[in-house]
């Protein structure tokens, strides 16, 4: 798909849950393209919430986590949905990365909905960092310095998920 | 100081052009011969080289076929044309321009691009020096994608002036610039790095681990707009949020209207670069953008060959 085609986007960022996918569902037969980012560094993109869609019969766009601030530029994504880990008291612990989409969706006005997503353990994931991609070293030993360790993202903001 | 491989990535070896495959790093450091323009043209399109090497690789191929060609000005825009084709989101035309002023017909291109690029290597030393005036004393620095050895310079920049640093370096997927490329120059040269999944730079900024973020770009207008990797926008975005500084080096600004550049989309299958063990990706409907616009009003100064301006209209949120 080439960028001119998309018209109108919903970006989704998390582990889909059933509900999630039903609401993709209803967004996707109003004519939203659905952006399925990469999520690194687990790939979850290219994983389960591939598989999720895929399993409802949905179409989706995938792209890496970087080009969505581009996407963000032209105004194609028209809404953020967060499917966050856990509710607390004072907003939503998210998945990694989902401070990065929420802080561009509110920079460009973009309509941000929370839901609770699936829990699963990152801890099985073969890639925890940034080092590695899909289980791959992405380093000569010894050239590697630190690697920032991501966790879980606090996003203090009242959504109405 | 060793010699970093990255500073210069293109090289002219007799009758030859020898190109770093940067496709290849960190793993194995192997240089690609070319003989001749189509040769030049894969390294292109097959990402074999980019930024600088680009540049290098223009100039080297006009050096190449200077004996096919009496007229050097014709010489100069044919290969800009074929290079544009190939790689349609940077302006080799500047480049062709560039050449024609310099061309003398008593001086053969060899010593012409020479003199070339030993000024412009000076200039990216001073350049990287006037940058680091302006950093603060404990600098902790974002970048992304990579920027061909000038970090290291700015390493040197900053340690000559007593000020200490460390560089976290974004990812940069699908190739993995930032991961591949810049972690590993900077670490061979002593510098100290933390590499983060580009996602995470609203974390790293917003916990104050970063206090400025330093960027390359592949074009820039005179008002003051880039093109650079996809993902630098983002950065922009979010460093304007958070109140971090962004600095961007440029070279050779011109007049040019930001929004009529085609921002070049790349196979979509390329995205699944490095990932050859996903099932079944043919299958998956994907987009390749390269790079993405920084509006100037989101850079903080720009580090030019010249001068460094600083923008006193930057955009905080």
């Amino acid at each position: 798909m080439e960028i001119t085609n998309i018209k109108k986007a919903v970006l989704f960022w998390g582990i889909l849950s059933e509900e999630a996918v039903i609401y993709l569902k209803e967004k996707f037969h109003r004519g939203f393209v659905l952006v399925n980012p990469e999520l690194r560094p687990y790939l979850l993109g290219l994983g389960w919430n591939r598989d999720a869609l895929s399993a409802a019969g949905l179409e989706f766009l995938y792209c890496t986590d970087n080009m969505l601030g581009h996407l963000f530029y032209l105004q194609k994504i028209k809404e953020l949905l967060i499917l966050y880990q856990k509710k607390m008291d004072d907003g939503y612990l998210c998945l990694s990365g989902s401070l990065y989409v929420y802080e561009l969706a509110k920079y460009h006005n973009v309509d941000v909905k929370f839901a609770a997503g699936t829990e699963l353990d990152l801890d099985k994931f073969s890639d925890s960092d940034a080092s590695t991609l899909a289980g791959r070293p992405m380093y000569v030993e010894s050239l590697l310095g630190e690697v920032e360790k991501p966790r879980l993202d606090l996003i203090k903001e009242e959504g109405d998920g | 100081m060793f010699n970093p491989p990255l500073l210069f990535p293109v090289r002219m070896q007799d009758k030859k052009i020898l190109v770093l495959d940067e496709t290849l790093l960190p793993w194995e450091e192997k240089y690609l011969e070319v003989l001749n323009l189509e040769d030049a043209l894969f390294c292109l399109r097959e990402m074999k080289t980019r930024a600088f090497g680009q540049v290098l690789l223009y100039f080297y191929t006009c050096q190449l076929l200077e004996e096919e060609y009496q007229d050097k000005s014709t010489l100069a825009d044919l290969v800009a044309k074929k290079f544009k084709a190939t790689r349609p989101t940077f302006d080799f035309f500047s480049l062709s321009s560039l050449l024609k002023k310099s061309l003398r017909e008593d001086k053969p291109l060899s010593e012409i691009i020479a003199t070339f690029l030993d000024g412009f290597d000076k200039a990216r030393r001073r350049r990287c020096a006037a940058l680091a005036e302006v950093l603060p004393q404990q600098s902790s620095i974002l970048t992304i994608c990579n920027i061909n050895g000038e970090l290291i310079y700015l390493a040197e920049a900053l340690r000559n002036l007593g000020k200490e640093y460390r560089f976290y370096v974004s990812e940069t997927r699908p190739y993995l610039q930032g991961a591949r490329l810049t972690t590993w120059e900077l670490q061979r040269a002593g510098v100290n790095t933390v590499l983060i999944c580009d996602n995470q730079a609203a974390k790293v900024m917003a916990e104050k681990k970063v206090n400025a973020v330093v960027c390359g770009a592949d074009r820039a207008n005179l008002q003051g707009d880039i093109i650079n990797k996809v993902g630098t926008y983002a950065l922009s975005c979010l460093a304007g949020i958070y109140n971090i500084p962004v600095y961007a080096f440029v070279q050779y600004p011109y007049d040019f209207s930001i929004e009529k550049v085609g921002i070049e989309e790349r196979p979509p299958q390329e995205v699944f670069m490095f990932l050859e063990n996903i099932p079944d990706k043919e299958n998956i409907e994907a987009i390749y953008l390269s790079f993405d616009i920084v509006p100037q009003e989101l850079i903080s100064g720009w580090v030019g060959l010249e001068e460094l301006r600083l923008n006193d209209k930057r955009k905080w949120k």
